[in-house]
């Protein structure tokens, strides 16, 4: 799959696991607690593309977690990018394309997702409004959840967007 | 500088990618009165962009869980048929008791506006309506509740009837449109007198002894004289749809519609005293 087609479906996977995401939360827990299936979408698009594509990847699957949310925009964006590079960076010392390591990696780029977006929200909302860190509980079981469902998500991956040949781990090229 | 940008343009574009959007973020963020010129463009060209970007995704949210998610959606069709069938049975018994109540709220008006006549309330249980005979309709009160013989029984439009045959809970009543019944009326306009007697069929009844000179047209109201010792004075009874005057002769005939429809009547108030101008007996009942 060419680098042109492989941005575009990654943001329809995306689109599509958000949905299935939030059916699945909605009808099984009543929204008790969260699922965050596209971000193993930006740790795929980390580890199996080049940088830029990556990035640019990763930006547009954070402008669809962004209108899915529904909060200011920019937030998931910036923070898709953020995951990109450090799961870049990260991903060196071990084994990242193990079934183990890819839900590693999603468990952990989850919750830094969460915990960003609490520690951006509250240093710009007003000390009344802002979320409180009870919320890290929360962020932590979709984070667990998350990791549990990556392999499956990383084999289905594999088989739609077919991995670019990338030989070295790392942010640069 | 060229051909360090060069080197590291990936770089850049990416640090790009991430720096934009916090920029749009804290540029949202930010309480309006403290936005700098900058937020302000910033935000004015975002703000279509992330319209289309909503209207997108929330569009095929909204696909997904309306055409792709269907999970529970037939137990949930059959659950809610289940209960708008149960509405729909729950809203015609109240759309009965709406109607019943209107009813018995009427009822309760008229006899309320005669305080001379003491009534006692009744619900009709029983017809006997044979097309070509007797016209009878079968209450749920009778002598135990204080009923009497020949007393009128009227519904809020008007009368229906008098008491025909008493039972010690229910009593029969001979309607208005029975060939054996007379009623003593007087025209409302013209205060001339005559008698409406049935005619043995549920409609209209007809108006006999209505002299010659009287003066009768279509559309007068016909309510009881309170001569006939049965019925008090003033209550509706019918209105003249059609006069016969014939060429010669000492009376005028007409069709009466009767105010009361005996189809339809369901509740009734028996006027079990009533003080009838003259001293007459309220309800004076033949020897059987």
């Amino acid at each position: 799959m060419t680098p042109l087609l492989r941005v575009p479906a990654a943001m329809l996977a995306a689109l599509l696991l958000l949905a299935l995401s939030a059916s699945v939360t909605s009808q099984l827990t009543g929204g008790a607690v969260s699922l965050a299936l596209a971000v193993p979408v930006i740790v795929w698009l980390s580890l199996e593309t080049p940088v830029v594509e990556g990035a640019i990847g990763a930006a547009l699957v954070g402008v669809l977690l962004d209108a899915a949310a529904g909060g200011p925009g920019g937030l998931l964006t910036f923070l898709s990018v953020m995951i990109l590079l450090v799961v870049r960076a990260g991903a060196g010392p071990f084994d990242a394309r193990s079934r183990l390591g890819f839900a590693l990696l999603c468990g952990t780029a989850t919750f830094l997702m969460g915990f960003g977006a609490i520690l951006l929200t509250r240093y710009v909302t007003p000390a009344s409004a802002a979320p409180g860190w009870g919320l890290l509980g929360r962020v932590l079981v979709e984070s667990l959840l998350t990791a549990a469902a990556a392999p499956a998500i990383r084999w289905a991956l594999d088989r739609v967007l077919v991995p670019a040949h990338r030989d070295q781990p790392g942010i640069l090229p | 500088m060229l051909s360090l940008l060069k080197r590291y343009r990936e770089v850049v574009l990416v640090v790009v990618l991430a720096v934009i959007p916090l920029g749009v973020f804290l540029a949202h963020a930010r309480h309006p009165s403290d936005r700098t010129a900058l937020d302000r463009f910033v935000l004015t060209v975002t703000s279509p962009v992330e319209k289309a970007i909503d209207w997108t995704v929330s569009g095929a949210l909204s696909t997904w869980q309306g055409y792709v998610w269907l999970r529970g959606a037939q137990d949930r069709a059959v659950a809610l048929s289940r209960r708008v069938n149960e509405l729909r049975a729950e809203n015609a018994e109240l759309s009965q008791l709406k109607a019943e109540n209107e009813r018995l709220e009427r009822l309760l008006a008229f006899a309320r506006s005669k305080p001379e006549h003491r009534t006692v309330g009744a619900r009709i249980i029983g017809t006997r309506m044979d097309p070509k005979g007797l016209q009878l309709v079968t209450i749920d009160r009778g002598a135990d509740d204080g009923v009497r013989r020949m007393m009128p029984v009227v519904t809020a439009d008007g009368v229906l009837g008098r008491v025909h045959t008493l039972g010690g809970r229910s009593a029969d009543v001979l309607l208005i449109s029975d060939r054996n019944s007379s009623i003593a009326v007087r025209v409302e306009r013209s205060r001339a007198r005559a008698n409406v007697r049935g005619q043995g069929a549920p409609g209209p009844c007809r108006l006999e002894y209505a002299l010659r000179s009287d003066d009768l047209i279509e559309g007068d109201q016909l309510v009881t004289s309170g001569t006939d010792g049965v019925f008090p004075r003033g209550l509706p009874v019918g209105q003249v749809t059609r006069v016969k005057r014939g060429g010669f002769g000492l009376y005028q005939a007409a069709d009466v519609l009767p105010a009361v429809d005996v189809n339809r009547a369901e509740e009734v108030a028996v006027l079990v005293s009533t003080e009838v101008p003259g001293g007459l007996p309220a309800a004076r009942a033949p020897e059987p």
